[in-house]
């Protein structure tokens, strides 16, 4: 008793343990957590949780909308010192006259008047030149310094300066003197490009004859850029921008403007690195949904192979818009811009990156989330195996504490199980030592031992093959006697049990066998 | 016990039954076995061929037969633990400690009750409803 006692007041103090219920419910948290992990690995195999279209769309729009803003900043300031550079120009065009007494036209024909003309702007297209994010400014008037030629038509004066050697984005290096009079080119210390000409083809620039045909008010109204447009007798390519030179009349004179050279355009917007690759960015006339790449002003495409050549289509989708050219995928975003084309179509910014790098990005995205997720599921799959360990030992231990009758058994830490354990005990101390059979059976069986005393020896024998189960047939080869004889025994086994067949004595000895006394019966009675 | 009783039997078959006796070592009456048909009896072979499977099928027949019998006389024979003699029920006692003949018993002065006896053995020994014991000495074949 006082043992228990002590046990159950163990139990008692161990009332702060934890209980089975704590337990489970941890187990189950760790079941749904675990649940909860694979329904995360699935949408990442899916790619639902990554949600790289989304945010590539939503990087791609930023940076449009930095390239657009880009764009309409740098074409809108040109635009600006185009025009101021044609009102200067057109300036001294007419004080020049003036001062002579001249007409425009007594500029045809009369080389030496011309160089002396472009010798007196040369300052005046160097001071534009340096206050502009350009690579090249010219000027040219309607007027030719020999009309005898055959290709007078399109040949007219005036000075073209380039910068020569463009290294980097901002505009520096040295100035070529790259169109215009030698004369003026010497009096002002210009030295000659390796390409220079006494005058400008005209017929290469797409938008003069429309200049020159402008009739308006306001100069801005009459600027126009052009596609690129390869340079004479050089390998470079250029977007020229044009503006009407107008006299003190009015009338349209010549047309001037800047140059932006493939180069420095390349130089001056290199690539924006992201997550998702280096994003290009593209100014190209747009005809349709398709971008015509042969008029297009590249940046710089460095780690693509994406030249100005051909046509690229554009096909839009929810997130971002899918670029096509030459069987080469671009994703990014477009976006039209103000700005006049000489031929009309529409000037589009575009932001691109190759295919490759997104999809890059996206599979890296997809396989870190699955990495994830399976690290989760490990984790609390592990956990929840540990957990149910640790709960399921002390419940076996305290099982078979509960079926051993030790009575110095351990404590499991589990507040039921130890009530449950310390409740059998308590049982087996109160119920007697052996399990008792039925009053009557237990009659029946000792009345039975009692009357096997009287039995003879070869009735004992008898009795015990046929409790290992012999028939009389065989019994009687057993034993070298006759069935006759086997019976005659029975009989008297019979009478001194006070058994009436043999299928009761079969009855009783299985009794017997059951209550374990079966061994007290065949020898007699005595244990 | 089966071969002990299957070599102390007498064969008395003839062409057309099949029939073994035991005789009681104590008291000398003769126990017959129920007698079993040949299947070929009656039936007379018209070539040597027929003769020699005949002959074989007869042995085979008798063989089978023996057993029959032998299993019939374990009915009612017993071997004596003392003496080992081969005797009827009629001839050995159920005793207190050790079954005997009825010789050995009376040698060693022991009391018991006979097996076929009619207070001993209230009901009939199916053997002897099969077979029969007479007190006629057949002679062994």
């Amino acid at each position: 008793m006082l043992r228990l006692s002590r046990r159950l007041s163990k139990t008692d103090s161990s009332a702060g343990n934890r209980s089975i219920g704590g337990s489970l419910a941890l187990y189950w948290l760790c079941m749904v957590l675990a649940m909860l992990a694979a329904a995360l690995l699935l949408l990442s195999v899916t790619g639902v949780l990554s949600r790289t279209a989304r945010q590539f769309g939503e990087t791609a729009a930023l940076q449009q909308s930095n390239t657009a803003a880009l764009f309409t900043a740098q074409m809108d300031a040109l635009a600006a010192q185009g025009i101021e550079l044609s009102e200067t120009v057109g300036g001294e065009l007419e004080r020049f006259l003036a001062h002579r007494g001249l007409s425009f036209d007594a500029l045809n024909d009369d080389p030496a008047l011309i160089a002396e003309l472009e010798s007196l702007m040369i300052p005046t297209l160097e001071t534009a030149m340096a206050g502009s994010t350009c690579s090249g400014v010219y000027f040219c008037l309607d007027a030719t310094a020999n009309t005898t030629l055959p290709e007078s038509k399109t040949s007219r004066m005036g000075v073209y300066l380039r910068y020569s050697s463009l290294c980097s984005a901002h505009p520096s290096g040295t100035t070529a003197y790259f169109r215009g009079a030698v004369d003026a080119a010497r009096e002002n210390g210009l030295q000659l490009h390796n390409r220079w000409n006494l005058e400008l083809d005209t017929s290469l620039v797409p938008g003069y004859r429309q200049v020159m045909a402008w009739e308006g008010e306001r100069l801005s109204g009459g600027c126009l850029w052009t596609g690129r447009v390869p340079l004479l007798d050089t390998w470079e390519s250029v977007t020229l921008l044009c503006v009407p030179v107008r006299d003190g009349n009015g009338t349209v004179r010549g047309v001037c403007g800047m140059e932006l050279s493939e180069l420095y355009f390349g130089l001056s917007h290199s690539t924006v690195p992201s997550s998702y690759g280096s994003f290009l960015m593209l100014l190209a006339p747009m005809n349709g949904d398709t971008l015509l790449l042969d008029k297009a002003m590249l940046g710089s495409t460095e780690g693509t192979d994406l030249s100005a050549s051909g046509e690229m289509r554009i096909r839009s989708g929810r997130d971002y818009d899918t670029f096509i050219w030459n069987d080469t995928t671009y994703l990014g975003k477009y976006q039209i811009i103000p700005g006049r084309l000489a031929d009309g179509y529409p000037l589009a910014a575009v932001t691109l990156i190759p295919e490759s790098g997104y999809r890059h990005r996206a599979q890296t995205a997809r396989i870190g989330w699955i990495l994830g997720s399976l690290g989760f599921l490990a984790g609390m799959l592990v956990l929840a195996a540990a957990l149910s360990r640790r709960f399921a030992t002390p419940i076996t231990q305290g099982l078979a504490a509960a079926r051993s009758q030790a009575q110095d058994w351990q404590p499991t830490g589990i507040r039921e199980i130890d009530e449950l354990t310390a409740y059998f005990h308590s049982r087996l101390r109160e119920s007697p030592p052996e399990a008792a059979l039925p009053r009557q059976v237990e009659s029946l069986v000792s009345e039975l031992i009692d009357r096997a005393k009287g039995l003879t020896g070869t009735e004992r024998v008898i009795l015990r093959y046929y409790a290992e189960g012999y028939a009389v047939k065989d019994i009687s080869g057993l034993l070298f006697i006759s069935v006759g004889t086997v019976k005659g025994h029975n009989s008297h086994i019979y009478s001194k049990l006070g058994v009436d067949s043999y299928d009761s004595l079969k009855a009783y000895l299985d009794v017997l066998r059951r209550c374990e006394r079966l061994e007290e019966l065949l020898q007699g009675g005595g244990k | 016990m089966k071969q002990v009783i299957k070599e102390a039997m007498g064969d008395c078959s003839t062409i057309g039954d099949f029939r073994f006796l035991l005789r009681c070592q104590e008291c000398g009456r003769t126990w017959h076995s129920s007698p079993v048909r040949f299947s070929k009896a009656g039936t007379r072979p018209e070539t040597e061929g027929m003769r020699a499977v005949f002959r074989t099928l007869y042995e085979r027949e008798r063989a089978a037969a023996r057993e029959k019998a032998a299993a019939e006389a374990s009915e009612i024979f017993s071997q004596c633990p003392v003496c080992g003699k081969l005797v009827c029920d009629h001839c050995f006692l159920i005793c207190e400690d050790l079954d005997l003949c009825t010789a050995c018993a009376e040698a060693l002065q022991v009391r018991g009750d006979v097996v076929a006896g009619e207070a001993s053995s209230p009901r009939e020994f199916p053997a002897e409803s099969a077979g029969r014991i007479s007190t006629e000495g057949d002679g062994m074949t």
